[in-house]
C-alpha cells in the first residue's frame, strides 16, 4: 500500500493537533527537508510508531516499545504543562491506500497520567484501524496484522524503511552471507531450496524401498543383506564427505579472500596492478593447459582402440596369418581346379569375363601381352577360361570359407602401413603432452615468482606479521585445493560403488520387482538432480539480474559525477556464496573507493533487490531518514533521481536542498518526479534556546 | 498457494538438467503445462510435486502424492 | 552367412574368475559414456574392450595362460557385439594365425567337426587374453603407483 498522509498530535517535538502537524504525500519522491534537530527523525519515528508501537531511542540507539519509552514520547511542551492527575495524549495517524483504491486510516493513541513531578502512569497504546467506505470512515473488520502487513510486509520492511546509519548493517559487503541472506529473503529461491531437500530425501527413501523389495526377492539373502549394509554405510560416508566438501570449499574461499585482502594492503598500486594482471592471465593459461592435458590423457585409452595403437606389436601375427592364408589358398585352389577337371591355376573370375571377351576380340593376351590369334593354342586357352566361368559345377566343399578368409586377409594387410606409423603417432601424442606439461611448469614457476614479488611489495609496506600471514594463506589455498580434489575423487568412487551394488542386487533378484518401485527410484533420482541444477540456474539468474539492475541504478546515481566510480560485480565464491565488490574496466577489484561510492553501491544493491523481482517498488513506499548523510552532494542528487525513477513512492527525510536556490534548481530539473516537499522549521516560542521544552516544529508544504 | 507454480514449472522446463533426464523433445517440452497430460512419467511426477508443495503440503504428503502418480503411470504401461 | 564366420561370431570367450577384481577395477561394467568412464576412474568403457586389450598385450609380451576344464571361468558377451568391429577382426586374424586351426580342413568338415576345430581359435583367444590379464595383474600388484596411473595401459604397451 502507498502512504497518503501522516499526522502527528503532541508526538515528540510535534506539539499541537493532528491537523497542525500534517504531511500530505503523493506518488513520486516526497522530501521532508530540515536541519539537524528540526524533527526529521521524529517523522520517521512517527511511521514506525503507528505500525510497530516502538520508538527509536537515540540514547541507547535501538528501538524501544512504547510501554518502556513512556512519557518521553509525548511532546515536552505538553507534559511540562500537565498538573498531577492530568492525562497527556500523543497520537499519530497514517492514511494509506491499496492498489485497489481501498483507503485505511491507522491511528495510534497513547495516554499518560502524571502521578508526580517524576512519575507517570503509562497506558498501553491503542491502535485503531478504519476503512473508508462510501466516504465515511468505519472500523475495519480485518485483523490488525492483515492490514499492517499490507502497509509494509515484515520481511521487506528492513530494506524499505531504514535510517541512513542502518545501511551499512543492511548490506555488509565484507560478509559473504549478506547477499545470500537478502536474496533468500526477497526472492522465491526458498521454494527451490525446499524442493532440493524434498527430492533428495525422496531419492534416498525410494532407493531404500527398492533395495528392500529386491532383498525380499533375493536368491541369496545373506549376500543381499551384506550388500544392503554396504550401500547404507556408503550413504553415510557420502553424507560425511559432502559436509567435508562444504567445509573445504569454505576454507578455500576464506584463504583466497585472505590473500586478496592482504594484497589490497599494498601501497604501490601500479606495480601491484601489473603483477595482478599478469597473475590473472597466467592462471587462465595454466587452467587451459591443465584442462588440455586432462583431455589428452582421457583420449589415450580411446586412441588405443580407435587409432589402433593396440596393434603395435601384432604385425608378426598378421604376417603369419598372411602366410597361412597363402598356403590355404593354394590348397583350396588345387581342390577347386581338380573339381573342374582343368589345370587352371587362376581362380574363377580371374581374369573377369569382360576382360576375357576383350582378349578374344583383340586376339591378344592381356596377361603376357602376346598375340593370341584365332585358332592358336593361346586363343583356345582363353576360350576355355570363358567357358569355365559359365559352367556350373557343384562345390567340392562342405563349407567354402574362401570368401571369409579373403575378407580377413584383405583386412589384415590394410593395417600393415598403419602399424608402421603407430610409434610415430604415439610419440606425437606424448610429445604434445610433454610440451603442455613443460608450459605448465613454466607458468607455475612464473606464478611463484609473481607471488614472491607481491610478497616483497607487502614486506615493503607492511609488518612481518602481514607477510607471514600471506604465506600462510597461500599454503592454505594449496592445502584446501588438494583437499577439495581428494574429496571429489572419493565421492566419485563411492558413487561408482553404489551403482555396482545396485546392479549386484538386481542380479540376485528372483522374480519380478515391483515396477512402481523401480520407476520411483529412477524418477526421484532424476528429480533430485533436476531440482539441484534448476536451483543453481535460477539463483545464478537472480544474481545476474541483480547485478545488472544494481549497475543500472548505480549508473543513474553517479551520472553527474565524473570521478572514477567503477562497476558493481557480484562475484561467485568457491563456497557458492556471492561477494559484492566494485571493479574497474578490466574487472579487477578496486580498493580505496571513497565512502560515498560504498554507500551508493549498497543503496544500489538494496534498490536493485527491491525492484528486480516481485514489484515491491511499485506497491510499497520506501521511507528513509537521512540516507545521503555520508554522500557527497553530487551523489545525493543522483540518488534522488534513481529513487524517483525506480519507486512508485518514496519518502525521504533529509537536510539536502536546505538552501532555497538548491531546492529551486532540484525542483526545476525533477518536477515530474516530485510528489511533495515539506520544510521543517524549528523555533523556540519564547526565545529561550536553552529550554528544550520551548522548541516547536512547524511544517511548511512547498507549492510545486 | 505459496508460490506461482506456473513460473516455477517454467524454470524447471528450461533447465539443462531436465533436458538431459527427460525423454521428451524440446517441442514436446514447450507444450507442457498443468492442464495437459504429457504422458511422461518424469514430467507428470514433477508437476505433481510442484502442485503439492506450492499448495503447502508437507514432505510426507508430497512423497505420497508423487508415489501415487508413479504407481498410476507404472500400471498403465 | 558362412558357417565358420557364424561360429566364430558366436564365441563367448572366458576369463578366469580370479581376474574379476582387476576387470571390475578398470572396466566399466554395463558400458557408459566416455565422460562417465573417465569420471569413474575406469580405463575401459566395458569388459570386452579390456578383453581385447588383454589379448593383444598377451600376444605382444608372449604371455599365455590356457584355460582348462577345471578352471572357474566367466564369459560375458558374443564376439559379434564387440566394437570396433575391424579391431575385433584383427583379434580373430591373430588368433587364427597363432593357433593350429586348419583353414583347409574345416572346408570339408561337417558342422560338428567344424565347431570342434574352430574351438582351437577360441582357445587361442582365451589363452592370450588370460595371459594378458595375468601380466597386467602382476604389474598392478608390483606397484600401486603404477596401478593408479591413468596412463597405465598405454605405458604397458610402450614398455619393451
Amino acid at each position: 500500500m502507498l502512504i497518503k498522509s501522516l499526522s502527528l498530535k503532541n508526538f515528540q517535538c510535534y506539539c499541537g493537533e493532528l491537523d497542525q502537524n500534517h504531511f500530505c504525500f503523493k506518488n513520486g519522491l516526497n522530501l521532508i527537508i530540515g536541519n539537524n534537530g528540526n524533527g526529521k527523525s521524529k517523522v520517521f519515528d512517527g511511521f514506525y510508531w503507528v505500525l510497530y508501537d516502538q520508538i527509536f531511542d537515540t540514547d541507547i540507539r535501538q528501538f524501544t516499545p512504547t510501554s518502556v519509552y513512556g512519557e518521553k514520547l509525548i511532546s515536552d511542551k505538553v507534559t511540562r504543562n500537565c498538573e498531577v492527575g492530568d492525562t497527556a495524549t500523543a497520537e499519530a495517524c497514517l492514511v494509506v491506500e491499496s492498489s485497489q483504491g481501498r483507503e485505511y486510516r491507522l491511528t495510534r493513541v497513547f495516554h499518560c497520567t502524571k502521578l508526580s513531578d517524576t512519575e507517570w502512569m503509562k497506558e498501553r497504546s491503542i491502535l485503531l484501524i478504519e476503512e473508508k467506505k462510501t466516504n465515511r470512515w468505519t472500523t475495519s473488520n480485518e485483523t490488525p496484522d492483515s492490514v499492517l502487513n499490507r502497509v509494509i510486509p515484515p520481511h521487506i520492511k528492513p530494506y524499505m524503511w531504514f535510517q541512513g546509519e542502518q545501511v551499512d548493517g543492511l548490506m555488509d559487503l565484507t560478509q559473504k552471507s549478506s547477499l545470500a541472506k537478502i536474496i533468500k529473503l526477497l526472492s522465491d529461491i526458498n521454494f527451490y531450496d525446499e524442493l532440493v531437500e524434498i527430492t533428495h530425501k525422496g531419492a534416498e527413501k525410494s532407493s531404500k524401498s527398492l533395495l528392500k523389495n529386491q532383498k525380499s526377492l533375493s536368491k541369496n539373502k545373506e549376500e543381499s543383506d551384506r550388500l544392503e549394509k554396504e550401500f547404507n554405510d556408503n550413504l553415510r560416508e557420502i553424507k560425511n564427505l559432502e559436509d567435508d566438501k562444504k567445509l573445504a570449499n569454505e576454507n578455500y574461499t576464506n584463504a583466497q579472500s585472505k590473500i586478496n585482502d592482504l594484497l589490497n594492503k599494498i601501497d604501490d598500486a601500479e606495480e601491484k596492478q601489473k603483477l595482478k594482471i599478469e597473475r590473472a592471465n597466467l592462471e587462465i593459461k595454466l587452467k587451459a593447459n591443465e584442462d588440455s592435458v586432462i583431455e589428452k590423457r582421457k583420449s589415450f585409452t580411446s586412441k588405443m582402440f580407435h587409432d589402433y595403437w593396440i596393434l603395435k606389436f601384432s604385425k608378426p601375427s598378421l604376417e603369419k596369418f598372411g602366410r597361412k592364408y597363402k598356403e590355404y589358398f593354394e590348397k583350396h585352389q588345387q581342390i577347386v581346379n581338380q573339381n573342374q577337371q582343368t589345370s587352371f591355376k587362376l581362380p574363377l573370375n580371374v581374369p573377369q569375363p569382360m576382360h576375357l571377351h576383350g582378349m578374344l576380340e583383340s586376339e591378344t593376351c592381356y596377361v603376357c601381352n602376346r598375340k593370341a590369334e584365332k585358332g592358336s593354342d593361346a586363343y583356345q586357352h582363353i576360350e576355355e577360361l570363358v567357358n569355365r566361368s559359365s559352367s556350373v559345377t557343384k562345390s567340392p566343399f562342405e563349407c567354402d570359407c574362401s570368401e571369409y578368409y579373403d575378407h580377413l586377409y584383405t583386412k589384415s594387410i590394410r593395417f600393415y602401413q598403419h602399424i608402421e606409423t603407430t610409434n610415430e603417432r604415439i610419440s606425437e601424442q606424448f610429445d604434445t603432452i610433454s610440451s603442455l606439461e613443460a608450459d605448465i611448469l613454466e607458468n607455475k614457476s612464473r606464478l611463484d615468482t609473481i607471488n614472491a614479488e607481491l610478497e616483497g611489495l607487502l614486506e615493503n609496506d607492511s609488518s612481518e606479521d602481514v607477510v607471514s600471514e600471506f604465506r600462510r594463506a597461500q599454503s592454505n589455498v594449496e592445502r584446501f585445493g588438494a583437499e577439495q580434489k581428494d574429496i571429489e575423487n572419493k565421492l566419485n568412487r563411492l558413487s561408482t560403488n553404489q551403482e555396482k551394488i545396485k546392479k549386484s542386487l538386481e542380479k540376485l533378484t528372483l522374480g519380478k520387482v515391483d515396477l512402481a518401485l523401480v520407476n520411483a527410484e529412477k524418477v526421484f533420482a532424476s528429480l533430485a538432480r533436476i531440482a539441484k541444477s534448476t536451483r543453481e540456474e535460477v539463483y545464478t539468474q537472480i544474481v545476474l539480474e541483480l547485478e545488472s539492475k544494481a549497475n543500472k541504478i548505480f549508473e543513474e546515481m553517479t551520472s553527474s559525477n565524473m570521478s572514477f566510480k567503477g562497476r558493481i560485480r557480484l562475484k561467485r565464491l568457491d563456497n557458492g556464496a556471492y561477494k559484492a565488490e566494485i571493479v574497474d574496466q578490466e574487472g579487477y577489484s578496486v580498493t580505496g573507493s571513497n565512502d560515498s561510492n560504498i554507500v551508493l553501491v549498497k543503496l544500489a544493491l538494496i534498490m536493485a533487490i527491491l525492484t528486480a523481482r516481485a514489484r515491491w517498488s511499485d506497491n510499497f513506499t520506501l521511507i528513509s531518514d537521512a540516507p545521503t548523510s555520508k554522500m557527497a552532494h553530487e551523489y545525493s542528487t543522483g540518488f534522488y533521481k534513481a529513487l524517483s525513477s525506480n519507486f512508485s513512492q518514496s519518502i525521504v527525510m533529509t537536510y539536502d536542498f536546505i538552501e532555497p536556490e538548491d531546492r529551486a534548481k532540484f525542483i526545476m530539473e525533477n518536477k515530474q518526479n516530485i510528489g511533495s516537499i515539506h520544510i521543517l522549521n524549528s523555533k523556540y516560542a519564547s526565545g529561550n534556546m536553552n529550554d528544550r521544552t520551548d522548541l516547536e516544529t512547524s511544517i511548511e508544504e512547498v507549492v510545486l | 498457494m505459496r508460490y506461482d507454480r506456473n513460473e516455477i514449472l517454467r524454470s524447471f522446463l528450461l533447465s539443462s538438467a531436465l533436458d538431459k533426464e527427460c525423454a521428451l523433445t524440446n517441442d514436446e517440452l514447450s507444450d507442457v503445462d498443468f492442464s495437459r497430460d504429457s504422458k511422461d512419467i518424469l514430467i507428470e511426477s514433477l508437476k505433481t510435486l510442484l502442485i503439492a508443495h506450492s499448495s503447502g503440503d508437507g514432505e510426507q504428503a508430497c512423497f505420497k502424492k508423487v508415489n501415487v502418480k508413479i504407481e498410476e503411470m507404472s500400471k498403465s504401461v | 552367412m558362412n558357417l565358420l564366420k557364424k561360429r566364430i561370431n558366436s564365441f563367448r570367450p572366458k576369463f578366469l574368475q580370479s581376474f574379476e577384481p582387476i576387470i571390475s577395477r578398470y572396466a566399466q561394467y554395463g558400458g557408459g559414456s566416455k565422460e562417465d568412464k573417465f569420471n569413474r576412474g575406469k580405463a575401459f568403457a566395458n569388459v570386452y574392450e579390456f578383453y581385447i586389450y588383454a589379448f593383444f598385450i598377451g600376444l605382444a609380451k608372449n604371455k599365455s595362460l590356457e584355460l582348462t576344464s577345471e578352471d572357474t571361468a566367466k564369459d560375458f558377451w558374443e564376439i559379434e557385439n564387440w566394437k570396433p568391429a575391424d579391431l575385433t577382426e584383427q583379434l580373430i586374424i591373430c588368433a587364427i594365425a597363432e593357433s593350429d586351426f586348419d583353414m583347409n580342413a574345416v572346408e570339408s568338415m561337417d558342422k560338428d567337426s567344424l565347431y570342434k576345430e574352430s574351438t582351437k581359435v577360441l582357445s587361442t583367444i582365451e589363452k592370450f587374453a588370460n595371459g594378458g590379464f595375468m601380466y597386467i595383474k602382476q604389474k598392478v600388484e608390483e606397484s600401486e603407483e603404477a596401478a593408479e596411473d591413468e596412463l597405465l595401459f598405454v605405458n604397458l604397451l610402450e614398455e619393451d
